[in-house]
């Protein structure tokens, strides 16, 4: 195991010197030439929306920002970042021309290329998509190596009301979605509880432990839940 | 609000802005470089803004998808993400006001995260206002070797799993190592976190290739499970040795809150690592002594009739509460909000054990100290 790598002490002169290396504006104004088609080819999203691309990309001549490209601070009581309109049509969001894909770097940061390096803007790919895509370049490694959201989707059953006393052998579970919303509880199986018929046989519990209706304990109003939709933006 | 960044680049910064421009043609040109595309940075500052209050202090945390509050999504991330939930129990017990730092590259592995986050960008925890610092990693180098095993056949190869342990051992004592060095001096606390098993239940499954020995298929879950152990051991003895604190994760996640094999002991407790047991004896009380009492956290029981699913969708990730923040290709947020809760009862929120980084950021604020 080799000893892990650290970077290079900062040069005294800090940029342009004398003598200091620097890619030419020609190869560079060519290698931009072929990021645009390189990158379309390499990702094939074809959505690319008209009037995001006419605006410069912010690649290589983004400004020298160090913080996050959103407000610095937030109100008090509110999300910094929440914009109400994706929130409300995911699909189109108003506020789309004031995000961007952000390319710039904290300078004496992390320098390194990731996934925003590939994409071009005015593309919003799911995660789902990006794990897609990763796959499909032969790339299982980093969130290449991730499940794609929806590998396990919530459980849906019966809805079990806060003042429902659980009898023995069931159980309350509350789950989440993606974007943080609580999903109403639903009625399962415990793991640890055998159910008998009356002529004590063993009862079958659905592998997924989601009790239905027809085993519902006697008082439970029969009422599956539902699992709220996204207000973040479109996930899959 | 100062976040410890300059306000310009140098010679680096304007090589690899021209590399970053480069690279999609390198990629074109069989480089190699797709695999330079497999992370997404998520850095978020959110500082939890106590009425009445002046002192501001600064939790500090690196770390991959975990600490990052990754939620599925390439766009935004959970604003209440374990250190920022840290940040609101240090927020109400030290009366300030505290700014939670998440340096995160979700899809790193240990040595990009070391290397990368905690050494490049030092400079967060060397502010004056610093008093807390945590990381986690490993979570990729074992997601990564879980899935490249997965995908063999023929004879099974152990390598990978045993690659991503030593990994993972190396540039976790490399970074406790660095942040003692390179943390501003009146830093108070230093954690760990530890790694809870996704897809435990998913794995209870055969492999597609075979044990060279046995001829047999083997099972992925008994094969993985020790190895998680292995790394988690080491992160919780580094800890030990090098005077960190740490967030056993494994043992809040994967154990119930309650005594359910009746032998005396919560079993989130009982799962716990003990400071100076050995590696032997860490390994077979989780793989093999008390195995039966593990569960997958899409389940995480807190009581005989209640649970709750601390993994999400994609059967990794932690669930979480209190919103997003914008934080993957649009950037990251810097942003302030007042705290959710400003008293914990016995030190636990409300909901400290009903969602996954709820769970995770309780795990590390047990060891905040009384005073900044």
């Amino acid at each position: 195991m080799g000893k892990p790598r650290r970077p290079e002490p900062p040069p005294a002169d800090p940029v342009g010197g004398k003598g200091s290396w620097g890619p030419s504006p020609g190869f560079l104004a060519a290698a931009l030439g072929l990021v645009v088609g390189g990158v379309a080819m390499a990702w094939g999203w074809t959505s690319a929306p008209a009037a995001d691309d006419a605006q410069p990309t912010a690649a290589a001549a983004g400004p020298a920002m160090s913080v996050a490209p959103m407000p610095q601070a937030a109100p008090a009581s509110g999300p910094a970042m929440a914009p109400p309109a994706t929130a409300a049509n995911p699909s189109m969001p108003a506020s789309a021309a004031a995000q961007r894909i952000w390319r710039s770097r904290d300078p004496n940061g992390d320098q390194t290329p990731d996934l925003a390096d590939y994409v071009n803007e005015g593309e919003r790919p799911t995660m789902a998509e990006v794990i897609d895509r990763l796959h499909l370049a032969g790339v299982t490694t980093g969130l290449g190596a991730f499940s794609p959201p929806g590998t396990r989707p919530p459980l849906v059953g019966l809805a079990v009301p806060e003042d429902f006393s659980v009898p023995e052998g069931y159980v309350r579970h509350y789950q989440a979605t993606d974007d943080g919303q609580r999903i109403e509880a639903i009625l399962m199986f415990s793991p640890d509880y055998q159910f008998f018929d009356a002529a004590h046989r063993p009862i079958a519990i659905p592998p997924d432990r989601v009790v239905p209706p027809e085993l519902a304990p006697q008082g439970l109003p029969i009422r599956r839940i539902v699992v709220p939709a996204p207000v973040d933006g479109r996930r899959s | 609000m100062s976040t410890g960044v300059p306000a310009h680049g140098g010679l680096g910064s304007r090589f690899f802005a021209a590399l970053r421009a480069l690279l999609p043609m390198l990629a074109l040109l069989g480089f190699g470089s797709d695999a330079l595309a497999n992370t997404l940075t998520q850095n978020v500052s959110w500082t939890i803004d106590r009425a009445g209050t002046t002192a501001k202090y600064r939790v500090v945390a690196y770390g991959d998808s975990i600490y990052a509050g990754y939620n599925g999504s390439a766009f935004n991330a959970a604003k209440y993400a374990a250190p920022t939930v840290d940040a609101e129990y240090l927020s109400a017990l030290w009366n300030a006001d505290i700014e939670g730092v998440r340096r995160a590259k979700s899809g790193a592995v240990a040595s990009d995260i070391y290397t990368n986050k905690i050494v490049a960008e030092k400079s967060y925890m060397q502010a004056a206002s610093t008093r807390v610092v945590t990381f986690e990693m490993c979570g990729n180098d074992g997601l990564q070797a879980r899935s490249a095993f997965k995908s063999q056949t023929g004879t099974c190869n152990y390598a990978g799993m045993n690659t991503a342990i030593n990994n993972c051992k190396t540039y976790v004592a490399a970074a406790m190592d660095f942040i003692n060095a390179n943390a501003y001096a009146g830093t108070k606390l230093k954690v760990v976190s530890n790694l809870h098993y996704p897809g435990y239940a998913a794995d209870n499954v055969q492999s597609s290739c075979k044990d060279s020995t046995t001829g047999a298929t083997v099972n992925l879950q008994t094969l993985f499970l020790p190895k998680l152990a292995t790394m988690n051991y080491w992160m919780c003895e580094y800890a030990r040795q090098k005077g960190f604190k740490c967030a056993d994760n494994f043992a809040q996640y994967m154990g119930a809150d309650y005594d359910r094999n009746g032998d005396g002991q919560v079993d989130s407790d009982a799962l716990r690592y003990v400071a100076g047991e050995s590696e032997s004896s860490y390994v077979t009380r989780i793989s093999t002594t008390l195995r039966a009492t593990l569960r997958d956290a899409n389940a995480h029981f807190v009581s005989a009739t209640t649970s709750y699913d601390y993994i999400q969708s994609d059967d990794t990730h932690p669930t979480y509460t209190g919103g997003t923040v914008t934080a993957g290709l649009f950037g990251g947020t810097t942003g302030s909000g007042a705290p959710r809760y400003t008293s914990f009862a016995g030190g636990k929120s409300p909901i400290w054990n009903q969602y996954g980084h709820e769970r995770m950021g309780w795990a590390v604020s047990t060891s905040n100290p009384a005073a900044p």
